[in-house]
């Protein structure tokens, strides 16, 4: 006995879930994290950004190897870094093996003229090579003689030999068996840079996955070889690690919960079809609302995916209220009528909570928006029109429960608990307020996913092989390149200054690689022409002992410098320096910039106030601990303003609804007390809220407005209101299992969420009862 | 040319070692008189001397002269000191060579990070300790003469030695050195007349 419309309405969404279907399945799905990082920040944060997601440091693996022989330990980390050599995923492999590329040795050999600082006028004057002369003549006596003469004849001025830290990088480092390790010996190293930015998680765990099957290879081949261990760390590491565990919580968690959720509606409806029919409006909901964010932006990511799903997870409640509420006989289209104004005023309410995230700098959080509204909308669309026409024909209702009438009674008598949860709610305030200072996290670390012992491992790794320090680094930005190298050139200048001052151990700068034109010609400049640098050498050269025509190689190579065009990027083209360089300049719409990485910075004061001393104003010591905590907090601000802003839209909406200042209140009073005892209860032991309470706290107004809708509309005596009750029970024991299930999780996200919405959902149908009209209202109309 | 480059870095560069090659099997030496003479070696506490040494070079018009002194202390110190033509200071102490040139630089280098600049040093001084198998790790050794005028040969198992040096032959009688003769590849040569100090 279905009408025309109930027709119309199922052929639609039969053919929009098809079309959805069609359009999802050409969707690609994307894990990059930096869909979480914010869109459109200020100049300066995009570096920082940029620096956090796809700096140097987020590229790098390190690596130690431990126990074994020193020998055994030696022998792997040479056939590592062979096989992780030959590998594309990796651009750069250090193990101290001095393995450096010909095009990089021809690069800095050729040009050592243009690259050394130490190129000056005075250098190449007779009594300069006069004084470089002497030294090659003692060197010449030395007993090291035979390992040193050979490049004489071409680099009397050992040009050459200054530019070693150009290759090698300037930390010293402790070789044993011909390989780097630590300084205490207790580890070999490594050090991998990887070609795609930290956070393509998917090609991080791919090099990952390589560096450790390298490393099992190498194992099961070198004598001694099965008692040697390797760590590893990294940014992407600490990234691949996080997915995987969420990943692996999300599943053992929602399969727990989705258990628990199927056995306590089975329990409740006894059959098997109305259990599916439940689930069809979150279904029909989540797939409408992938294919919008697959409409709107082109890929969906991993993350919209498993949180979305979560958060329109209150759209099984709408099934549950529609069939927990028709009687046996009854037919849900009685039902649907009777409860429709409240459910469509619940998705309201919920939708305008869930807005908030639409205007969100976090393109992630932007398509959560989306989903969960479109998902929200097509959910309550299929329980209105589609449900009813599903099961008309064969629905006998639900059981009546045998504890609803008990139940009702409590309910009835709930009011009597007002002193008790005015007492509450007052020592909630007092509570808050007496924490205000310390209500919320203020460090982006202390979010955190990695456990304690792979923090430890990345200290030590960190600090034995002297990678770049995380916190600190120096940028300098300006609108050329050539404007940034020569602002390079003078924040060496002064760093160097600072590393003898020990602010410091060591930095890398761009201009190292490729000195400014203007540095450049300079240099050149510095170069005698051809005749005068055979005067001031035949005049340095009188009286020692070398032959005439001994520096004719080096003559030629002088005039070769003074004549070669300028260095430019393209240069760099083929040695691996020009990835080194690439690394360390972002190039940005309008602009370029240089970033300095430090190590081991011990007077950050010292380097912020040498920099600035340079006179450069584009240049600045960038501390991206405390830059990302600004962040943090800036987006904590963001994400409260909007919180706010939607329940001011949410109270305007009820009154709208209602028409009734009184009725409005009835809903919002027990949500607000729900809401600031959930914070008061967060809160205790010290425990400070993270912007995931906060999200957790949205989902709570969503979810809990609809059980205050049904509170305030009064409960009738008899059967239906004890289906009502019962209804919300139910409803509310499905979102505590799933979401109680998820704050098991050690992951901040999946904890600061789920514990929140758990205690504030169920505070919510506590609070929502104890504050029920005591005289039940006519039938809402 | 960037051959030659990478010779020249080799002393600040940690280059790895090279390859080291299978030993070919050595022709047992008169294994009395090599064993005997390391063992005699072996019970050498210190030893002081000067020297006199002569480099022939091709670069040079003429040969360079130095003399100084040299100083042993078992099992592992060596020290030269250069007094003429300018004053320079080497010490091979365990694994470390460091050094004051005549201008007052400092530098020290790590044995270990530089597998040439310690075949050169082991050369000498693993003669000197009687470590036999320290010499052998460096070098191919050969062994001629008697108890009262002895040469060793030391041929270098490091392949960018090996391109550099041809051989080291050290010339001695009884437990003292005489002369140091180093052939280089390329016909350069230099030869240290060593004149123990007599207690």
């Amino acid at each position: 006995m279905t009408s025309r419309t109930d027709k119309a309405a199922l052929i639609l969404w039969a053919l929009g879930l098809a079309a959805c279907l069609a359009l999802i399945v050409r969707t690609p799905f994307t894990t990059d994290m930096s869909a979480f990082l914010p869109s459109a920040p200020e100049p300066a944060q995009q570096v920082l950004v940029q620096q956090l997601s796809d700096g140097v440091a987020s590229r790098l693996i390190l690596i130690g190897l431990e126990e074994g022989s020193v020998a055994a330990r030696a022998e792997i980390s040479r056939r590592m870094a062979r096989s992780l050599r030959a590998f594309d995923g990796l651009v750069l492999v250090e193990n101290g093996d001095g393995s450096i590329g010909q095009a990089d040795r021809d690069y800095v050999w050729q040009n050592r003229y243009l690259l050394n600082p130490d190129v000056t006028a005075a250098r190449f004057s007779a009594d300069g090579l006069r004084q470089a002369l002497e030294q090659d003549l003692q060197l010449l006596s030395s007993g090291l003689e035979p390992l040193l003469k050979d490049s004489l004849a071409h680099d009397p001025t050992g040009e050459a030999i200054g530019l070693v830290h150009v290759l090698a990088g300037d930390r010293e480092r402790r070789i044993r068996e011909g390989v780097w390790v630590s300084a205490d010996d207790r580890r070999t190293l490594l050090l991998a840079q990887t070609r795609a930015p930290g956070f393509d998680l998917d090609a991080q765990e791919r090099d990952l996955d390589a560096v450790r099957g390298s490393f099992d290879a190498a194992r099961a081949t070198v004598d001694g070889g099965g008692d040697v261990h390797m760590t590893a760390t990294g940014p992407g590491l600490f990234g691949v690690k996080t997915r995987a565990q969420m990943k692996h919580d999300v599943t053992i968690y929602s399969a727990i919960a989705s258990a628990g959720i199927v056995g306590l509606l089975l329990l409740a409806y006894r059959s098997l079809l109305v259990l599916g029919l439940t689930m069809l409006p979150v279904l029909s909901g989540a797939l409408a609302g992938l294919a919008a964010v697959s409409l709107r932006f082109g890929f969906v990511h991993g993350i919209t995916v498993g949180f979305g799903v979560t958060l329109i997870g209150e759209a099984v409640d709408y099934a549950v209220y529609l069939f927990a509420q028709t009687r046996e006989g009854g037919g849900t289209q009685k039902t649907i009528r009777r409860i429709w104004p409240t459910l469509r005023l619940g998705v309201l309410v919920s939708i305008c909570g869930f807005a908030a995230m639409l205007f969100s700098s976090f393109i992630g959080f932007v398509q959560l928006g989306i989903f969960t509204i479109v998902g929200l909308i097509v959910a309550v669309c299929v329980t209105r029109f589609v449900l009813p026409t599903l099961v008309t024909a064969r629905f006998a209702g639900t059981r009546h429960l045998s504890f609803a009438p008990a139940l009702l009674r409590v309910a009835g008598q709930a009011h009597r608990l007002r002193p008790v949860l005015a007492a509450v709610l007052v020592c909630a305030v007092l509570w808050i307020g007496w924490r205000s200072t310390t209500l919320w996290q203020e460090e982006l670390t202390s979010m955190s996913p990695i456990s304690a012992e792979d923090q430890r491992i990345d200290r030590d790794l960190r600090s034995a092989t002297g990678a770049p320090d995380v916190r600190y680094i120096v940028v300098a930005t300006a609108p050329d390149m050539e404007t940034l190298l020569q602002s390079a050139e003078q924040t060496s200048a002064e760093l160097k200054g600072l590393v003898t001052r020990r602010a410091l151990s060591g930095f890398e700068s761009p201009d190292r690689y490729l000195p400014s034109r203007q540095t450049q010609a300079a240099r050149r400049a510095a170069l005698p022409d051809p005749a005068t640098l055979r005067t001031n050498l035949s005049h340095a050269a009188d009286g020692l002992p070398f032959r005439s025509e001994q520096f004719a190689p080096f003559l030629d190579d002088v005039e070769r410098a003074r004549t070669a065009p300028d260095l430019t990027r393209a240069s760099l083209e083929g040695p691996a320096l020009g990835l080194k360089l690439d690394s360390l300049l972002v190039r940005q719409p309008d602009m370029w910039a240089a970033v300095m990485p430090l190590r081991d910075v011990a007077d950050p004061q010292a380097i912020a106030a040498g920099v600035t001393r340079t006179g450069q104003a584009q240049v600045t010591l960038l501390d991206l601990k405390a830059a990302s905590d600004r962040l943090l907090h800036q987006y904590r601000f963001e994400a409260q303003t909007l919180a706010l802003l939607g329940l001011v839209v949410i109270a305007g909406l009820l009154f709208a609804g209602f028409g009734s200042a009184v009725q409005a209140l009835a809903v919002l009073a027990p949500l607000g007390a729900a809401v600031i005892i959930t914070i008061a209860v967060l809160i205790l032991g010290g425990h400070r809220l993270s912007i995931f309470n906060l999200f957790g706290l949205l989902l709570v107004v969503a979810v809990g407005s609809n059980y205050c809708l049904f509170f305030q509309r009064g409960l009738q005596a008899g059967e239906e209101g004890e289906r009502t009750v019962s209804s919300l029970l139910l409803a509310n024991i499905c979102t505590v299992l799933g979401f109680g299930v998820l704050s098991l999780s050690g992951i901040p996200v999946l904890f600061g969420i789920g514990s929140t919405v758990a205690i504030g959902t169920a505070l919510s149908l506590v609070a929502g009862a104890i504050l029920m009209a005591r005289t039940p209202p006519a039938e809402v109309p | 040319m960037s051959r030659k480059f990478a010779i020249a870095a080799v002393l600040a560069l940690a280059l790895g070692p090279a390859q080291s090659r299978a030993d070919p099997p050595e022709q047992a030496p008169s294994a009395w008189t090599l064993d005997s003479l390391m063992a005699g070696l072996q019970q050498v506490k210190s030893a002081s001397a000067h020297f006199v040494e002569r480099k022939e070079m091709a670069m040079l018009t003429r040969a360079l002269e130095s003399t100084g002194t040299l100083s042993y202390v078992a099992p592992d110190r060596l020290e030269k000191i250069t007094l003429t033509p300018a004053p320079e200071t080497v010490t091979l102490n365990g694994e470390t060579l460091s050094g004051v040139q005549a201008n007052g630089e400092h530098y020290t280098v790590s044995l270990s990070e530089r597998p040439e600049v310690a075949t050169l040093v082991e050369g000498v001084r693993s003669t000197l300790a009687g470590d036999l198998p320290t010499l052998r790790r460096y070098y191919t050794v050969d062994f001629k003469g008697n108890h009262d005028d002895w040469e060793l040969d030391l041929t270098p198992k490091n392949e960018r030695v090996r391109d550099k040096v041809e051989a080291i032959r050290i010339k001695g009688a009884e437990l003292v050195l005489k002369t140091i003769d180093i052939d280089e590849r390329d016909g350069d040569r230099s030869r240290m007349t060593i004149i123990p100090d007599r207690p």
